[in-house]
């Protein structure tokens, strides 16, 4: 389309003959478009990725005598430091984030002994480290301050909190055979772990100068930041993301990892495509190569295409009204009478959600699978038939084959889109924080009839709803990022392959 | 009058070629059986009518042309003949098509199998989006074949018989979507072989094509004369001369006029067909 | 050609495909679009009115003072002249509990009493003029097959007076509380007596102490009738129809607006005592209501003056659940609902009624006959709540200083009066869209032009795809950057937001000045795909430098922040998550989606117009300005119709992004509630089938046909511009 200035030379100036400003301002538009959405994806993954980055302790005096050790967070150009000094609990006002002016306080040193300890509730503990308890080799306890035992003491402790998880399950399967000395078993087992446990402790002193004693139990990860080179900087970043990934969420959602959140979204997506695939592809094919070509169908297509664009909340509320009180609840009535009032399948789960997401995708679907089959010439199928094919036949074995680009397209928008949608989930079966998975070891194994989470829903919950916001958002950030990277990728593979597919058209 | 006529007839140089090649041909066994008898058919699109009353004889083995100006009805004609005309709404048949003694419009054909008989290659070569072997083993497979050596065998013989085996033994496996034009016409001519039919019927099969092409195709058609019973839709009148032995012609579905080609070709008996054979209208 | 069996089989299976096909895809268009069935479905009940249905049963019971039946309607309740209150089985009119509830002298007899609002008390005068009250309370037993028994639960009885004081006493109104028991007597002489019985509880102490005032009211009025509103103000009406109030330090209150009426035959508070129910001789209602003031004491009011006659209005009766109320006269009644301010329906009665009760659970309605039998009539609500008035219309609610449309429909007890107006979201809607669409429709459309005609092959795919990328952006991950980044980021640079563009368009239009008086030599070496590179630095130059430096350049022309100082200046309220905040945060959302379509309307108008445009020497410019806009403007409607409709239908940006109270404001510092996510926030919490979930289902019904209809409208105007092509 480019092409050499086509205007005169003008001898004289005329405003905006030639188009020079317009063109311009066009053009600017389109940089404001790129560069706000350049700078979208730049924050949400800087600040997604910053989240497992450790940062350096300062110690940090504040003229009303309180003393922190702290990571500084922000410092802004009205001279006011945001900074995040961890022991929460320890605080006498219970919190663990602050803003204070830059004339109030003064840096001090990084010292080397500042410890970083990751707990399982009320967020980190920042501290001088001192030494650990814990049994040494010939069982009897003692305390050590040297590196290596602090290795062998995080070890242990993860493996007895390991251990006392397998014994809280073993004793909720035998709670569950009624295995009466099964259930005593396993909680002596349990005893005997905790106390064990109740060995291993790590002494600190607090930056206030106080003398402190972390539970063993309670330990999940313990760094030196001020110790730590570049690189070894990297090395606990991915270790951080790793457990981010892997790890459930603790304390209110505020630390911890979206493990959970992250199956429930990709059963979702699952159970979404398998709805969605067939009977998308179904009324696709119905619409395009068996319903005769008339006003009426044209007119069913436009009320397809547009159910696309219906709010998704809507697909929410009819989830709510049709499947879960209505189909659900007469499922309940049929098959699940002797438990009602207390709905068995009439309620908010990952099925109907699933059905929910179906219906809404179900669109996308239809429309992209039209699309691929539309793209099948004439001659395909008036070549198969000539073959003798059944009309049948010529769509299983020459056009869906064909159109298998676009069906893809399809599915994959349609994972996207309700991998990222919230509004519907709201209503149909999303929960902030899920006790059981939906999968697990127990049969069935998958329990359509659970509530989930997920990873859109955990953001606007964690976002807003936790009770410590300012600890959590690093964490909301970071969920943000990874479903922002799982979508991106998702459409990414989409444009490719509809990009290819209309090439291989053209050829 | 009558001189310049067959003067410019003669100028254009069809008669001449119809009668060399009518000479290059072998004579066929069959003298007499006929394929295709077709009765009084009128064909409509809806309320417009396409054929009007068209009678016509193909004899079995022949190679057999139909021409005429664009829109003449005579892809319509040829659709008529395997019923590639029921996949368009609104297509109504009156009148007789006889293959062999079976009316192919009676309620009991089975198209299915009247399709298989009768094998079809189109204007634009359509070979499906798959490999050139399963391009070939398509029909079959349709029809109920799946031993595997009998298709190796039968894409072997089918591609031969295509003259493209040795073009394209190699890269059987290969996307058909990536062979040339005539090479993509000539799988197209193989396909329809698969299916070991007694008529092939081709609608303008090297419009689409250059020269170099056409000529192969012509060869293949040459080639394929006596095995099948051919019927070849051209807009091309040297093409008709070249490989045909009887020619049709039509305007505006309307039959005019049909016999053999050399004849038909050197003393048309209807003005229309001098006068388009001449160039003077089309 | 006989078909062979093989081929038979394969007919078989092509019929069979094509059946199932056919059905399947029939059946999945025809369920999703029973979506939109199904929320017509759910909304229809709204518009029912109430219904009372042919008479069910009838019992024999002993002639009473007052009656009334339990919460199934499987016990009936009666105090009889003789101070006791027993309880009877419905069906088979057995007594079934005896309490003498009242200590009665001999020879007295009670002569009149009333059942309490919440119907958890009766209070009850004597012949001998003296006032007691009693609690009413019902326990329901269940034994092992879950069957129902009832028994009375005894409680404390107040006798507020000596002998002989309430003689002769027709009126009167009391209230039973926590705090005690407070009640008017109207004298037979027309004039007040109060009477109030302070219950106080030391909590040191553990004890409960009571103290007994009598105060006089001063009018020089006959009073007819009285009745409490909530906080014991207190509102009466003269034999002459006029309406009198006094607050509860017994001052006089002003009655404002209220035309003078037959004299009045019934008076009543509703639930909640927010209204009080005057019912006159010509059978007409009024609700009167107290407002508060914001300067001075609160003034009675009249609410609305309810159109439809009752004949020979004598009573009321009122639910215990909502603001409905029966207003029944000599042969019928009329049902109606407060806040709405109608008649719903009307219906008629046995002549010789005495009490005529809506049973507890708004099923029934139990009528009790002057000869003590009572008659059951099924009775169906409906949903009278909700009505066009209550919904679109401003309504004064109890409270509140004036009518408005509100959203309030919960509250924190059954008592509440629901706001349910529909107005504040849908203004909220229109509100989040039209700040999403300000800055989106230029930028999108005037990008989309530049791509799709000035861009090259390459570069115009990829910016095709990256802002593709940006529409697939979640609106969880866009209303969270909104709420937690761009509000606080924003709240001060509001000044440097709106100068920014303004400023980048000022220089970028200088620079094209400059740029059009060069050599064309020279021009002809920046060729125009690139143009967008060269402004690269420029744009970020300058909207670093005023986003960094907003603050200070605020306080520089305002001498504050512009929030502080607008707020102050205009008097307007500034939330942190405002309408601007939204409008950034779905921009996102919309700019893409136009952006895309547009771009697809631009390149599609046909190359020979361009060319024609070309060779006739218009510049690439006017080419695009004349020929390609007006060529492809149907599609670009179209684009920015489906962009509004995203916006109207968008959820979490939000609900995450503006605070969500419901206002009918369109100040752009504040955040405001829209219908999609106020569905968000209340529908998992509404009863299922009740008025709530009913009117929400109302209001994504509002969500979907607008949307529908929007959608529509575009995909007709682009599959008509696809035609033209």
């Amino acid at each position: 389309m480019t092409k050499p200035q086509a205007g005169p030379s003008l001898g004289q100036f005329k405003p905006d003959r030639a188009g020079h400003m317009g063109l311009l301002v066009s053009a600017g538009t389109v940089l404001t478009v790129l560069l706000a959405a350049v700078l979208l994806f730049l924050l949400i993954f800087s600040r997604g990725a910053r989240t497992f980055w450790p940062r350096d302790l300062n110690l940090v005096r504040h003229v009303d005598g309180r003393t922190f050790l702290a990571e500084v967070l922000d410092v802004r150009e009205d001279g006011s430091v945001k900074m995040r000094t961890g022991n929460r609990d320890l605080d006498q006002e219970r919190r663990d984030f602050f803003i204070f002016n830059e004339a109030e306080i003064t840096l001090e040193a990084q010292p080397e002994n500042a410890v970083w300890v990751e707990r399982l509730e009320h967020g980190p503990v920042h501290a001088f480290f001192k030494a650990v308890r814990m049994p040494n080799a010939e069982g009897s306890d003692g305390e050590f301050s040297d590196s290596e035992s602090l290795l062998v003491f995080q070890a242990q402790v993860a493996e007895l909190r390991s251990q006392y998880a397998a014994s809280q399950t073993q004793l909720g399967r035998m709670a569950n055979a009624e295995n009466d000395e099964g259930i005593r078993a396993a909680q002596q087992e349990s005893s005997r772990i905790r106390a064990e446990l109740t060995r291993y402790g790590m002494h600190v002193e607090l930056p206030n100068g106080h003398a402190h004693e972390i539970d063993g139990e309670d330990v999940v990860k313990v760094i030196f930041p001020n110790q730590l080179g570049a690189q070894e900087k990297v090395g606990v970043w991915f270790g951080q993301l790793w457990s981010f990934i892997t790890a459930g969420p603790r304390d209110n959602n505020t630390s911890g990892g979206v493990w959970p959140a992250l199956i429930g979204t990709s059963l979702l997506v699952i159970l979404m495509s398998v709805l969605v695939m067939p009977f998308g592809i179904l009324a696709a094919v119905y619409l395009n190569e068996y319903a005769k070509a008339s006003v009426w169908v044209n007119l069913v297509r436009i009320a397809v295409n547009n159910l696309a664009g219906v709010p998704s909340i809507v697909y929410g509320v009819f989830g709510l009204g049709f499947l879960i009180y209505g189909v659900g609840g007469f499922v309940d009535f049929i098959f699940f009478g002797e438990a009602l009032p207390k709905p068995t399948i009439g309620t908010h789960c990952v099925l109907w959600a699933s059905v929910t997401m179906a219906l809404l995708t179900l669109p996308v679907v239809i429309v992209a699978t039209e699309e691929g089959l539309r793209a099948c010439p004439l001659p395909w199928r008036e070549g198969a038939l000539a073959m003798g094919a059944t009309r049948w036949e010529m769509m299983r074995k020459v056009i869906l084959p064909a159109a298998r680009p676009g069906i893809l397209t399809g599915l994959i928008l349609a994972v996207s889109r309700a991998a990222g949608e919230v509004a519907p989930l709201m209503l149909t079966g999303v929960v902030n924080f899920a006790h059981d998975l939906p999968i697990d070891g127990t049969a069935p194994f998958v329990h359509l009839n659970r509530q989930f989470m997920h990873l859109g829903f955990h953001i606007y919950s964690v976002g807003f709803q936790a009770p410590n916001v300012e600890a959590a958002e690093p964490l909301v950030y970071s969920t943000a990022a990874l479903l922002l990277l799982l979508i991106l990728l998702l459409n990414l593979t989409a444009i490719r392959l509809r990009f290819r597919a209309r090439k291989a058209l053209e050829q | 009058m009558m001189k310049t006529m067959t003067e410019s007839i003669a100028s254009s140089g069809l008669g001449e070629i119809a009668r060399q090649s009518a000479e290059s041909r072998p004579k066929l066994p069959y003298e007499g059986d006929v394929t295709f008898e077709v009765r009084d058919l009128d064909f409509y699109y809806g309320s417009k009518q396409a054929l009007f009353d068209v009678s016509l004889k193909i004899p079995k083995g022949e190679v057999t042309a139909f021409i005429g100006p664009s829109g003449c009805g005579k892809s319509t004609f040829l659709r008529t003949l395997n019923r590639m005309n029921d996949t368009i709404e609104g297509a109504k048949v009156k009148g007789t098509v006889l293959l062999g003694n079976a009316d192919i419009y009676a309620p009991e054909t089975d198209v299915v199998e009247l399709r298989r008989r009768v094998g079809m290659v189109f204007q634009k070569p359509n070979p499906f989006p798959m490999s050139i072997y399963e391009n070939i083993t398509f029909g079959p497979k349709l029809h109920g074949k799946h031993s595997k050596g009998d298709l190796d065998q039968l894409v072997e013989r089918c591609l031969r018989g295509a003259a493209l085996w040795d073009e394209v033994k190699d890269r059987l496996n290969n996307s058909a979507m990536a062979l040339s034009g005539g090479q993509q016409q000539r799988l197209c001519i193989a396909r329809a072989l698969s299916n070991e039919p007694n008529v092939l019927l081709l609608d303008e099969p090297c419009s689409a094509l250059d020269p170099k092409a056409t000529a192969k195709i012509e060869d293949l058609i040459f080639e394929l004369r006596g095995t099948y019973t051919i019927v070849i839709v051209t807009h091309n009148m040297q093409q008709a001369a070249r490989v045909s032995e009887r020619t049709a012609f039509f305007v505006l579905g309307k039959l005019i006029e049909t016999g053999e080609t050399q004849e038909l070709f050197t003393l048309p008996k209807k003005a229309e067909t001098e006068q388009y054979i001449t160039g003077r209208f089309g | 050609m006989e078909q062979s069996k093989f081929n038979q089989r394969r007919r078989k299976v092509d019929r069979r495909a094509a059946f199932f096909v056919r059905l399947g895809g029939l059946g999945v268009i025809l369920a999703v679009l029973f979506i939109g069935a199904f929320l017509v479905f759910e909304v229809l009940p709204l518009i029912k009115s109430p219904k009372i249905q042919e008479i069910e049963q009838t019992v024999e019971l002993p002639v009473s003072v007052l009656a009334g039946v339990e919460e199934f309607t499987e016990g009936a309740w009666l105090l009889g002249e003789d101070g006791h209150l027993r309880l009877f089985e419905i069906d088979s009119g057995d007594m079934v509990d005896d309490w003498p509830a009242v200590p009665l002298q001999e020879g007295e007899r009670l002569v009149r009493a009333k059942l309490g609002i919440n119907r958890n008390w009766i209070s009850t005068v004597s012949s001998l003029g003296r006032l007691f009250c009693l609690p009413l309370k019902v326990e329901t037993q269940y034994d092992e097959e879950l069957n129902r028994s009832y028994s009375l639960t005894e409680g404390r009885v107040y006798s507020l007076l000596e002998d002989g004081f309430a003689e002769g006493i027709e009126e009167y109104c009391a209230h039973v509380g926590e705090e005690g028991v407070v009640a008017v007597l109207v004298k037979p002489d027309g004039s007040l007596a109060k009477l109030e019985l302070v219950v106080e509880y030391n909590e040191f102490l553990d004890e409960t102490s009571e103290s007994f005032e009598q105060s006089s009211i001063s009018t020089a009025e006959k009073i007819s009738h009285v009745a409490f509103f909530d906080r014991n103000y207190l509102v009466a009406a003269t034999r002459e129809g006029e309406v009198l109030a006094w607050n509860p330090e017994n001052e006089v209150l002003e009655v404002k607006e209220i035309p003078a009426g037959a004299p009045v035959t019934a008076m009543a508070s509703l639930i909640g005592r927010g209204s009080v129910l005057v019912g006159r001789e010509d059978g007409t209602v009024d609700r009167l209501l107290w407002l508060p003031s914001e300067e001075g004491p609160p003034k009675v009011v009249l609410g609305n003056r309810f159109e439809e006659k009752q004949e020979g209005l004598s009573a009321f009766a009122t639910s215990n659940r909502q603001r409905v109320f029966l207003a029944v006269g000599k042969e019928g009644a009329l049902v109606g609902q407060a806040t709405r301010g109608e008649i719903l329906n009307r219906f008629d009665l046995p002549e010789d009624w005495s009490f005529v009760q809506i049973s507890p659970r708004e099923d029934k309605l139990a009528v009790f006959l002057s000869n003590g039998q009572l008659e059951l009539y099924p009775f169906e609500p409906g949903f009278p709540q909700v009505g066009a008035q209550s919904l679109f219309q401003k309504i004064q609610y109890e409270g509140y200083s004036s009518p408005d449309f509100t959203w309030q429909s919960t509250g924190g007890s059954q008592e509440y009066e629901p706001k349910i107006s529909l107005v504040p979201l849908i203004v909220g809607t229109l509100k989040g869209t039209l700040w999403a669409l300000l800055p989106s429709i230029p930028l999108a459309i005037l990008g989309a032009l530049y791509t799709a005609r000035f861009l090259g092959g390459k570069t115009r795919e990829s910016i095709k795809s990256f802002v593709e990328l940006l529409s697939g952006v979640p609106s969880v991950i866009l209303g969270f950057v909104g709420a937690l980044y761009l509000a606080p980021a924003i709240q001060d640079r509001f000044l440097v937001l709106a100068l920014t563009p303004l400023v980048l368009v000022v220089l970028t239009l200088i620079l094209g000045a400059w740029f059009a008086k060069q050599p064309p030599a020279r021009r002809a070496r920046i060729r125009q795909g690139k143009a967008f590179l060269l402004l690269l630095p420029l744009y970020g130059l300058i909207s670093w430098l005023m986003l960094s430096q907003g603050a200070n350049i605020e306080k520089w022309v305002f001498g504050t922040s512009m929030r502080e100082w607008a707020t102050a200046t205009f008097d307007i309220t500034f939330e942190i998550r405002n309408s601007v905040v939204v409008g950034l945060a779905m921009g996102f959302a919309v700019t893409p989606l136009i952006f895309t379509l547009a771009e697809d309307a631009f390149r599609n108008v046909p190359k020979h117009l361009v060319e024609a445009s070309l060779a006739l020497g218009g510049t690439d410019w006017q080419t695009a300005r004349r020929v390609v806009m007006p060529y492809a403007r149907p599609g670009v409607i179209a684009a920015v119709m489906l962009g509004l409709g995203r916006a109207v239908g968008e959820t979490m940006i939000v609900l995450m992004a503006t605070g969500n109270t419901a206002i009918t404001e369109w100040n752009p510092l504040q955040g405001f509630r829209a219908l999609s996510a106020n569905l968000a926030v209340e529908l998992p919490e509404a009863p299922h089938g009740g008025f709530l979930y009913r009117t929400l289902f109302l209001s994504a019904l509002i969500l979907f046909g607008f949307t529908f209809a929007l959608n529509t409208l575009a995909e007709m105007l682009r599959a008509r511009n696809r035609r033209a092509v």
